[in-house]
């Protein structure tokens, strides 16, 4: 049999695809990593279609590259390296279980951040929300690349809200992480009650971190829990607007070890309005009324009191202002927060909102802590001005990450991807500036693409750490061979 | 079997004369461990063949690079507690770490510390204080190592539901990995500080511990970064009274009670609602009811009395159902809001508070005790020791369940006189990070020179842990040797995954690992 015949026994006829638009679909994304087709796409439906096709990879030497999230892609990490069969989970959609009185609901890959939120509603329940998502971005996919989320309190551990998975290793084995191993299947842990919360074990090693952050390396997810979170009843948004970063940074510190307000984040003015306005003109035009810096705070009442937590919150979170000099308001501008918070709560309207400008976007993220993204956002602006890339055109969002002992900092770089020129000076701008911004301390924790290569050199113990890891896990090195260091 | 002589010089080389011995007596402090009992018989487990006293990373490496060089095993110790801290097996060099005692650093404002291995929870938590912080302390006591709890051990304490779990608490780590090379994970890898442990990439905290730690068996932790959570008490905590009945002033921004229920679903659903309400700094079943009659006696004898009076006139009913909880809050705002939420759950849950409890000066010495963590000498002092057993993390429900079937597995060892009578009912445990997921583990008390009482406790630990699979009560947190081969199968082989990491990284097995995985197979597994 040929290759796409026994991919076909595997996944069946009609989910088995080599036209050339097809593969041409795959065979690049929004960022700068090079081009490079699949043989075939398949569309398993099931863990047992996901588990023939891994070890029908190890008998053939063939590349799987899993891809859960539907086009556009930007980090390159969908892209095949070395070839090989895209393994497209999109089919795998199913909402296995959701708990309320857990809060925790059990997901297959394919399924998206808006097909849950509507379900979890339903139960009084929501997600915590990685920012404006894209609509055909899958939960499972955001929470195995570690993507921030808007609600730093909730976020106990990075790893968060990612909980229990079942995972096909690379060897073709069958693995379920956290409490969902065992002892007992899953429906003997149900009836003792257990609900799959706990993501740590079995026992004595965290499965679970190892697949997480691995673009694919490790083996491929076919169902995970998430955290969820309440439904609010009321919520009641502020914004801090400032001149300067500087001076939001120790009020939002105070937030954060106050524990006040549930979404706390930080925006320039180009991002904000790129996520609320529909056009470029808009854009650009909300962009040159706004204040340079926006923090956006919001608290929430859920079914317990929910008058009145917001009342005490917001008159804590109005006093902690007093007391750093800030001024939270309910609407700059003309923009109201509660516009904000809809934005904020709920996936991106299309086109993307990163993609709404100019038609492309180029990402710089990475971890720091808060009170050295003023260095970094300098140092961003510095070198855009150096290669001539307008700084009104660059868009930042600063994440607090677990409960505040960390920061998401991100650079969001327009551009207009049909014009060549543009692209090439964004394309220098985004290695220059990463170098740089590494350089300075900043840590490329999840290294998409060319940052693999700079992130590891930095941290050649780790790289090799990984491979004894990755030794273990897919020894034939099918998965997604050429991400990361491996 | 002594070191050989060229050896013993090359390690007296690396620690210096003063930070090395093979005499009995100093090795012997180290066998005599809680629980030595259930391993060898005797309070002693195996001696180790000489102990080092490491100063810092580099004393660590080159100890453990010679090792590789000549065949000879090794375990850290920092503040060990417990047999899986202990060496196994002839020529098993033991390294204490308790040279290495520093806080290197408290960020403020990212709220975080930097620790060596010897740090203590007391020592920390003091130093944060200072701060307006806090840390979590494991049941264990505020004298255990904060990296061991972090990065190799369990991590149960009962602030959880404000300060979360030891595995979820720790950033940044310095790893001497078993072949001797350093690994620094996360942010401290590429330079950037000690904010997090995870990337670039796969998180090899994955590696480093799961539930539980590795024990020992994949190397030496030197620092560690561990989250810092709010603390809303003055900068010092003033001690009033003699232990064991010290107490602290309850600041204002604390309220302390003791709640009692109808059932154990009512208990249940309480606790569920106090974790989506957000509430709480404390929050746990710290006085189960085995407990109630141990707070103020000092003999087995006194305590058998105390269980009966108690138990006769009733009062032990209020505390068959009952959890403590503090609330702390950043305002009197906050404060009020938390009071007010959980009137409206005791009220919807058909629960109330133990009036009895209320006094200030038992409420003082409760508040110093859970804040401080200070209550583990009890299950020492009745019958001589203690073993715990299920206590899986998972959700509050399976939690309950579990507890429900340990009191009824109790009461047959109780009856047949082989652990001690405290009524059945000795499940301590809290909930986690807001009520995210929780623990209830059943705790046995035993005469550990009693040959009936020994066995019958093993016996104990056993079917319990048997009964964790019969039953799907989660994965228990007792230890036991060989817990990996035992509960593997049932737990999708995940010890054969383990014995490939332990291979991977330890290739010349020099690690200590009788409490991790063995590099083979045993016969007939």
């Amino acid at each position: 049999m040929s290759e796409k015949e026994e991919l076909v026994v595997i996944v069946g006829d009609v989910n088995v695809s080599d036209t050339p638009e097809v593969l041409e679909s795959y065979s690049r994304d929004e960022s700068f990593v090079r081009q490079m087709k699949p043989q075939f796409v398949a569309r398993p439906q099931n863990a047992d279609e996901v588990q023939e096709m891994v070890k029908w990879a190890n008998r053939t030497g063939t590349p799987l590259i899993p891809v859960s999230s539907g086009q556009p892609h930007f980090r390159g990490d969908t892209v095949p390296s070395l070839g090989g069969v895209v393994v497209d989970l999109s089919r795998m959609k199913r909402i296995i279980r959701i708990n309320r009185r857990n809060r925790v609901a059990m997901v297959e890959p394919g399924v998206t951040f808006a097909e849950l939120q509507s379900e979890l509603k339903e139960e009084g329940l929501r997600l915590p929300m990685p920012l404006c998502p894209r609509s055909s971005k899958s939960v499972i996919g955001s929470c195995l690349e570690r993507e921030s989320t808007i609600i730093p309190k909730y976020q106990w551990d990075i790893s968060d809200p990612l909980l229990c998975t079942e995972v096909v290793f690379g060897t073709g084995d069958l693995f379920r992480t956290g409490e969902a191993a065992g002892p007992g299947s899953l429906e003997d842990q149900w009836a003792s009650g257990q609900a799959q919360t706990n993501p740590m074990g079995p026992f004595q090693v965290d499965f679970f971190r190892l697949i997480q952050g691995a673009q694919g390396t490790m083996g491929i997810i076919t169902w995970a829990t998430v955290k969820c979170e309440l439904l609010p009843r009321l919520q009641k948004p502020f914004m801090v607007a400032s001149q300067r970063l500087e001076d939001l940074l120790d009020f939002t510190y105070r937030l954060l070890w106050a524990r006040l307000g549930d979404e706390l984040l930080i925006l320039n003015n180009y991002n904000l309005a790129a996520i609320l306005a529909e056009d470029p003109d808009d854009i650009k035009a909300l962009r040159d009324t706004l204040p340079p810096w926006v923090l956006i705070v919001c608290v929430a009442g859920y079914e317990r009191l929910p008058q009145e937590r917001v009342e005490y919150q917001e008159k804590d979170v109005m006093d902690t202002a007093q007391r750093f000099g800030v001024e939270p308001v309910t609407a700059i501008q003309g923009v109201q927060g509660s516009n904000v918070l809809e934005a904020l709560s709920t996936v991106s309207a299309e086109p993307y909102w990163k993609l709404r400008y100019k038609g492309g976007c180029h990402d710089i993220f990475f971890l720091t802590t808060l009170e050295k993204t003023p260095e970094f956002t300098t140092c961003m602006y510095q070198m855009a001005a150096t290669a001539g890339h307008p700084s009104t055109d660059i868009g930042i969002y600063l994440q607090p990450q677990i409960q505040g002992r960390a920061c998401h900092c991100e650079f969001n770089l327009s551009c207009d991807p049909g014009n060549p020129k543009e692209v090439e000076k964004v394309r220098h701008l985004f290695f220059n500036a990463s170098k740089e911004l590494m350089e300075m301390g900043g840590f490329f924790s999840r290294p998409y693409g060319p940052w693999a290569e700079m992130a590891y050199s930095r941290d050649g113990q780790s790289a090799m750490a990984l491979r004894k890891v990755k030794g273990i896990f897919d020894p034939n090195n099918v998965m997604n061979p050429g991400k990361l260091c491996f | 079997m002594a070191l050989r002589g060229n050896v013993y010089r090359i390690l007296e080389d690396i620690v210096g004369p003063q930070n090395i011995s093979e005499e009995p007596v100093i090795l012997d402090t180290y066998a005599f461990q809680w629980l030595a009992e259930t391993i060898s018989g005797t309070k002693f487990c195996t001696r180790p063949e000489a102990v080092l006293l490491p100063g810092n990373v580099e004393e660590v490496q080159a100890i453990i690079k010679a090792c590789n060089r000549y065949g000879i095993r090794y375990k850290a110790f920092s503040t060990g507690w417990g047999p899986w801290n202990t060496v196994e097996g002839e020529g098993v060099l033991q390294l204490d770490l308790r040279r290495m005692n520093r806080i290197l650093e408290i960020d403020e404002k990212n709220m975080y510390a930097v620790v060596e291995p010897y740090v203590i929870g007391s020592q920390l938590q003091v130093e944060a204080m200072r701060k307006g912080l806090n840390c979590h302390l494991i049941g264990a006591g505020a004298n255990t190592s904060i990296l061991a709890s972090a990065t190799s051990m369990a991590g149960y304490g009962l602030t959880g539901i404000f300060t979360g779990y030891s595995n979820c608490n720790v950033l940044a780590v310095e790893w001497v990995l078993p072949d001797g090379e350093v690994l620094r994970l996360g942010s401290l890898g590429s330079g950037a500080g000690w904010f997090g442990g995870d990337g670039p990439g796969p998180s090899l905290r994955g590696v480093m511990r799961g539930m539980i730690g590795a024990l020992g068996g994949l190397g030496v932790f030197t620092k560690c970064g561990v989250k810092l959570y709010p603390w809303y008490g003055p900068p010092t905590t003033p001690i009033e009274g003699i232990h064991p009945l010290d107490g602290m002033p309850i600041p204002e921004s604390f309220r302390v009670h003791s709640l009692t229920f109808p059932s154990w679903e009512a208990l249940a659903d309480a606790v569920y609602r106090i974790g989506e309400a957000e509430i709480g700094y404390v929050m746990g079943r710290a006085l189960p009811p085995g407990l109630i009659p141990a707070l103020n006696v000092g003999s087995a004898t006194e305590y058998a009395q105390m269980l009966q009076l108690v138990s006769t006139e009733g009062m032990m009913d209020e505390f068959k159902y009952a959890i403590q909880i503090f609330l702390g809050a950043n305002s009197a705002r906050e404060l009020e809001y938390q009071e007010r939420a959980l009137e409206e759950i005791l009220s919807e849950s058909g629960g109330k508070i133990i009036l009895m409890l209320e006094e200030q000066s038992v409420k003082n010495i409760l508040f110093r005790h859970l804040i401080k963590s200070e209550g583990i000498s009890r299950v020492f002092q009745l019958a001589g020791t203690f073993a715990t057993s299920l206590g899986a993390g998972t959700s509050w429900d399976a939690a309950v369940a579990s507890s429900k079937f340990g009191e009824q597995l109790k009461r047959k060892y109780i009856e047949r006189g082989a652990i001690a009578d405290d009524g059945g009912d000795l499940a301590w445990g809290g909930a986690y990070q807001h009520g995210r997921f929780g623990h209830l583990e059943e705790i046995i008390m035993y005469d550990f020179q009693d040959a009936d009482s020994l066995k019958g406790a093993d016996e104990y630990v056993e079917e319990s842990a048997q009964a964790t699979i019969e039953k799907s009560l989660g994965q228990p947190i007792s230890i036991v040797r060989g817990m990996a081969e035992h509960f593997g199968p049932t737990s999708c082989d995940y010890h054969i995954w383990m014995r490939r990491i332990k291979k991977a990284f330890d290739p010349n097995i020099t690690a200590d690992p009788s409490f991790y995985i063995e590099p083979e197979q045993p016969p007939g597994k």
